[in-house]
């Protein structure tokens, strides 16, 4: 028993009554045997804790509206002092939570922690599953950047391909049928009310049910748990350690980690805020966060009219499956090599997923080129691109290739000005009765051949050629 | 009990966990107060900006104007309507009064009396005479006189906040 305590400390608890709840809490004993791996859901309720500090900090100067939004998240990131490292934290911390959820989840299943009597536990643990990925989606719309508003226009325009509903689920999560002011404030409502209630809620029922029955015991020490599990159990604990201080310092040292790797990468990786969000950009090439590239890249494998397969069936299936894993994962064995089914499905989920992340890094085109050791504009890409879908290098070497019926435009900057390059092109006639080139009005836009302008500004040298 | 013979121990991983919750409070917190305490370190700027044509401003009752000055708003700057009340003295001289009362910041007006007109504040019911200086109520200090100059045919003002509440003028 713990001695009663003295002075303010005493006062308070005549009053508060805390001492044996903080007792049972505190001075309980876990099982022996334990290893890192149980540290892991204490690191993400670490991590947790940061995105909640940060998260209320940075409302304290973020707009959600499209006219204020980016500048806000600007401000933050270059006029209010910590601004970036709060910021950073928030971002890195983001990854990191569905990074240690799922690990946590699936080292929890390997260990056979969802097994009796903890079926509840591992419920709970899906729903904080579900909800960390709808804090992500909602999260990285926020700061209307390019990414922002390119990815969050794709995620739902996928829900547009579901049978039936599809359109009725677009116009849900958009507040409307366009991305706009109404889906920056229903995500924002979902990611700082609704969200944060859901995960509060879930972490206390997650928690009362850890403590209720106790930390799982390790595979290796016992085989096999049912019938007699009540008294071995209180065996196992009564020989273990306490949670504090030894569980907890465990658990803290794994966090500490956790913390320095969010740090580092707040200072030395820094945080992307990409050029503001502009609809009208179409170089910009949308990339989800990495969690969910796999869902992304998933569509590749169902063409046509039976990518609702991808977008919804199999998500669903999956989410299903995890809501089962209690009811179908039974047994009282608790080592993974004799669950095999369980291992198999388990790996064949990890590797997908994996497979799928690294073919779609793979083919994602970089989302900034460099020639001649400049990065080129939004618009200078988009310029390029245009010229690469007019052909226009039949006739014109531009870059160091192309045909020579026409002048080569490497170097056309030294021998034109941009406002004759750009109306030239409009309009080849007005210049020199005789060109042969076509227009590009009407067929090209004026921002268009601006854009072809500007790439074309770029080009240099080409002295071989004239 | 076999705790007895632990107790080392756990005195050693206790300080581990109570280290490593300090440092992480300190790196989180210190940033944190810091980004909270920003706009401490913030000043409003004085800005010369137009009041209106000299020939709209004559002796007797004070003339309420606005203008309209730029700020750094957050992420924003914006431009914002101030209004100020300008006097021209016996002697021709104008002098122009930030409109807030010197007491709150509330906006004051003026009550006109045959030849002994005063400024009145709504909210304590401070009162000052027609130069500014408090004649009753709450008020701390005399009204705040900006700064103006002519330029051409127009009054310009360097219209400026003042901390309210002190007894002495000082820029908020």
């Amino acid at each position: 028993m713990a001695t009663p305590q003295r002075g303010m400390a005493g006062w308070w608890d005549e009053r508060l009554g805390l001492t044996p709840l903080v007792d049972k809490l505190l001075r309980r004993h876990v099982p022996t045997g334990l290893t890192w791996w149980y540290s892991l859901g204490a690191a993400t309720l670490f991590v947790l804790l940061v995105l909640f500090v940060t998260g209320v900090l940075l409302a304290f100067n973020y707009a959600p509206t499209p006219q204020d939004a980016y500048d806000s998240v600007r401000y933050i990131e270059n006029e209010v002092p910590f601004g970036w490292f709060i910021r950073g934290l928030h971002h890195w911390g983001a990854s990191a939570m569905i990074a240690l959820v799922v690990l946590h989840m699936a080292s929890a299943f390997v260990l056979g922690a969802h097994r009796y009597p903890r079926e509840a536990t591992w419920l709970a643990g899906v729903v904080l599953l579900l909800v960390s990925f709808a804090f992500g989606f909602t999260g990285y719309l926020l700061p209307w950047d390019q990414k922002a508003y390119w990815a969050t226009t794709v995620g739902t325009n996928m829900a547009g391909t579901v049978p039936v509903v599809g359109s009725a689920l677009v116009s849900l999560a958009r507040g409307g049928t366009e991305l706009g002011a109404a889906t920056l404030a229903r995500f924002y409502a979902l990611h700082v009310l609704v969200l944060p209630a859901l995960v509060i809620t879930f972490v206390v029922v997650h928690l009362a049910l850890v403590v209720y029955h106790g930390v799982s015991v390790p595979p290796g020490a016992w085989a096999r748990m049912r019938g007699d599990y009540q008294a071995r159990y209180a065996e196992a604990k009564a020989h273990g350690p306490r949670f504090w201080p030894e569980v907890i310092a465990e658990d803290l040292v794994l966090s500490l980690l956790v913390f320095l790797v969010l740090v580092g990468l707040t200072l030395f990786a820094g945080v992307p805020l990409e050029d503001r969000a502009d609809p009208t950009d179409a170089a910009y090439i949308p990339r989800p966060e990495w969690y969910f590239l796999p869902l992304f890249q998933l569509l590749k494998l169902f063409p046509g009219s039976w990518e609702w397969v991808g977008v919804a069936l199999v998500p669903a299936a999956i989410v299903l499956l995890l809501f089962l894993v209690p009811f179908l994962s039974r047994g009282a064995e608790r080592r993974p090599l004799k669950r095999p089914l369980g291992t198999i499905t388990l790996a064949v989920l990890g590797l997908g997923a994996a497979g799928l992340t690294a073919w779609a890094a793979a083919t994602t085109p970089p989302a900034t080129v460099v020639e001649r050791g400049a990065v080129l504009t939004s618009l200078q890409l988009r310029g390029k691109q245009i010229i690469g879908q007019e052909g226009c290098a039949s006739c014109h070497i531009i870059n160091g290739e192309g045909g020579r019926n026409g002048p080569s435009l490497d170097g056309i900057r030294v021998r034109m000005t941009a406002a004759d390059i750009h109306s030239f092109m409009e309009r080849p006639m007005a210049f020199n009765p005789v060109a042969t080139m076509q227009p590009l009005l009407p067929r090209i836009s004026h921002e268009n051949v601006e854009a072809i302008t500007q790439y074309l500004l770029s080009l240099d040298g080409g002295s071989a050629s004239r | 009990m076999m705790g007895e013979m632990e107790e080392p121990r756990r005195v050693f991983l206790a300080s581990v966990a109570k280290a490593i919750a300090t440092f992480v409070g300190v790196v989180v917190g210190i940033p944190s107060l810091a980004y909270l305490g920003g706009p401490l370190a913030r000043k409003d700027t004085a800005d010369w900006v137009p009041a209106g044509a000299l020939n709209t401003f004559a002796r007797g009752d004070p003339k309420l104007i606005a203008v309209t000055i730029s700020r750094q708003d957050g992420w924003r700057t914006v431009s914002e309507a101030r209004t100020c009340w300008v006097t021209v003295s016996d002697a021709g001289e104008i002098i122009v009064f930030n409109g807030r009362c010197t007491h709150l910041g509330c906006a004051y007006g003026w009550q006109s009396q045959a030849g002994n007109g005063r400024f009145v504040c709504p909210c304590h019911d401070g009162t000052y005479s027609a130069d500014g200086a408090v004649s009753g109520g709450p008020p701390p200090r005399a009204l705040d006189e900006l700064e103006s100059r002519v330029d051409g045919d127009q009054l310009m003002v360097l219209y400026q906040d003042f901390r309210l509440g002190s007894p002495t003028k000082e820029p908020a």
